[in-house]
């Protein structure tokens, strides 16, 4: 329904072919391989430190792949395309960064509205219209003329995703929606996440290791380890019967804390 | 778009709009205005805006659709949407539940005119309080010092010394020379119709120990120490690292402020001792260069001109232009918010008003001087 384009081949909106990640030349993370569906809410999950960040950066061409392919929307995407090309690709995906990313100077109507100005030719009345939209979707409607600084931790991501999905995107990566939050707000999230796929039609990449989370929205997933990269897929609840002894600690210690009260 | 992506046609004393198409960011530019043309142009009290023909719709459809709804209601025009595809329908459901959300909540207010003189005098307001507190504060501050000196942190104050003082040596000493050069250059052009050319070093001399090395050192401190405070406390504004030092006890007055501020004016007569060497050094070259003075002649010529009230002037103020710009570095580091764009705002203030501070400061203290005869 929303945001046309061609897709991969067979729905798959993300093809991710013997991909190497890492900074400065140095691989982290070799031969990764996998394909996000359209409309499918994908995590990526694992452990602190493990290259989550690191993998989503190279995804939304903020680190160069070091080896490997990504399709999106079955064009080639990397450092080597038309700039011209790039920049339509990029327009064609949304961010939402941990601590919300928004323009400090900018109140939040000014931050959402900011894709919609810059890259389309809507109206004023329209691009008025969307950003009220879209901040009552992420319930931030009363806080529209506030300043980035005026806001919580929660309203920053929300605020975040609301410039996120401003521009109807493809694809939304997030990168830790729910880190941080307190359980309410971050099942706000969650349900928002699950409300943008079934609305919008929009596919959902999300790094996390907030099993909660997790559990309410994800169709797919996949585990990564710093030193096999990608060490277990599949959904939730396949990966949990996973006979890996990686995978059942990662679970085993969320576990474990939840009965302890900490997560 | 194409010419049919909107058709209009009468239907049983009804006006229908059919859209066709996708109502995507591309499209809903050129059909918006058309649509709105058509909702002008509309001789029946009904309207109704066709979906079947859309193949799609995004956000931007959605808000046009909905404006519709709002322009027929000014227009005082029936207005009914039929044949929206299944998802866009439920999209559009959801976006109404939020609207009607939105609506039971008291609507934010757009800052207008009014708003914004009331945030200006506001701005002002607490900008003066908040300085005439900083300031009470640096006193207490110097006053429980004074009290117990044990308290003072000598080493923090040696090394703000070395940084603000040591450091811009270089650059103190380049362009204090190159001023008195200019200072010497200007006077020859004066003093070679009137007086013979060797009370050049009586015009450098006197200008640069009584305005130009106190001035320039300050603007030196200005751009280097006041700025350098304002983005360091700043930052730690930012981070919270402030909030933490208070938390565990520790003033930031004392902690912060004192070192800085004491390390600044000590700095600043030493260094405006360097700039009159400096500039009367550059003098001696340029009368050696331009009016052909021998150095030694230069300098004995120097001596005579030279009284220990330009001395004092100049300390006093090097101590008291250093003693501002310190101030007034820390008081807009901590006036700094918690975003990150506001520790380049108040580092910039800082210069600004350093240098206002330090001008406004000098016409002051002549006009002191020039009362009390000092010296």
């Amino acid at each position: 329904m929303t945001a046309g384009g061609a897709n991969g081949s067979g729905g798959k909106i993300l093809e991710v072919e013997d991909l190497a990640i890492g900074y400065g030349g140095e691989p982290l993370m070799e031969h990764l391989n996998f394909t996000v569906s359209k409309g499918e809410i994908f995590t990526i999950l694992g452990p602190s430190g493990c290259g989550k960040t690191t993998l989503l950066r190279t995804l939304i061409g903020l680190l160069p792949p070091l080896a490997g392919k990504i399709r999106i929307a079955g064009e080639e995407f990397g450092p080597e395309m038309e700039r011209e090309a790039l920049d339509r690709l990029h327009r064609s995906f949304g961010v939402v960064f941990q601590e919300g990313a928004l323009v400090s100077g900018l109140d939040l109507k000014a931050n959402v509205a900011l894709p919609l100005e810059e890259f389309t030719s809507l109206p004023r009345q329209i691009i008025d219209e969307i950003v009220r939209l879209k901040l009552d979707m992420v319930r931030l409607s009363e806080a529209i003329y506030q300043a980035p600084s005026d806001l919580s931790g929660g309203q920053l991501k929300r605020a975040g995703l609301a410039r996120a999905i401003a521009n109807d995107p493809l694809i939304l990566f997030c990168d830790e929606p729910t880190s941080g939050l307190d359980p309410a707000t971050a099942t706000e999230i969650d349900r928002l996440l699950l409300v943008l796929r079934k609305l919008m039609g929009i596919t959902i990449v999300s790094i996390s290791h907030e099993l909660a989370s997790i559990e309410n929205y994800a169709d797919q997933c996949i585990m990564l380890d710093r030193h096999a990269g990608i060490i277990a897929r599949g959904t939730l609840a396949e990966l949990k019967q996973a006979d890996d002894d990686r995978v059942q600690s990662f679970f085993r210690r969320h576990i474990d804390r939840r009965q302890e009260g900490l997560a | 778009m194409p010419e049919d992506a909107l058709r209009v046609e009468s239907e049983e004393g009804r006006l229908i709009i059919s859209l066709e198409g996708p109502l995507d960011q591309r499209q809903v530019p050129a059909l918006w205005p058309r649509l709105i043309e058509a909702l002008g142009e509309a001789r029946t009290e009904e309207v109704v805006i066709d979906c079947r023909g859309i193949s799609g719709i995004h956000s931007a459809g959605l808000a046009m659709l909905r404006l519709a709804d709002l322009e027929c209601e000014r227009r005082r025009l029936r207005c009914s949407q039929r044949n929206l595809p299944p998802q866009a329908a439920e999209y559009r459901r959801y976006a109404e539940e939020r609207i009607k959300e939105r609506r039971e909540q008291q609507p934010p207010l757009e800052p207008g005119f009014v708003s914004h003189i009331g945030f200006w005098a506001r701005e002002i307001i607490d900008g003066t309080v908040g300085a005439i507190t900083f300031f009470g504060n640096f006193l207490l501050s110097v006053g429980s010092v004074l009290r117990r000196p044990g308290r003072i942190g000598v080493t923090e104050i040696l090394y703000q010394m070395q940084k603000a003082g040591a450091e811009a040596m270089p650059i103190v000493l380049v362009l204090s020379a190159l001023m008195g050069f200019i200072v010497g250059m200007q006077s020859t052009t004066s003093v070679a119709n009137v007086a013979p050319g060797i009370f050049v070093a009586d015009a450098v001399t006197m200008g640069t120990m009584k305005e130009m090395a106190p001035l320039l050192t300050a603007v030196i401190l200005v751009g280097r120490s006041g700025a350098a405070f304002a983005a360091e406390i700043g930052t730690m504004q930012v981070k919270e690292e402030i909030a933490a030092l208070e938390v565990m006890g520790f003033d930031p007055m004392h902690f912060l402020v004192l070192p800085r501020v004491i390390g600044l004016a000590l700095a600043g007569p030493l260094l405006t001792m360097v700039a009159d060497a400096a500039g009367i050094f550059g003098g001696t070259i340029q009368g050696y260069m331009v009016v052909h003075l021998l150095p030694l002649d230069y300098l004995i010529e120097v001596s005579h001109a030279m009284q220990a009230r330009f001395l004092y002037e100049g300390f006093i103020k090097g101590f008291a232009f250093a003693l501002t710009i310190g101030l007034n570095g820390c008081f807009h580091g901590f006036g700094t918010g918690t975003a990150a764009e506001s520790v380049g705002v108040q580092t910039t203030t800082a210069v600004v008003t350093g240098i206002f501070f330090t001008v406004f400061l000098d016409a002051v203290l002549a006009g002191i001087f020039h009362l009390f005869h000092v010296g």
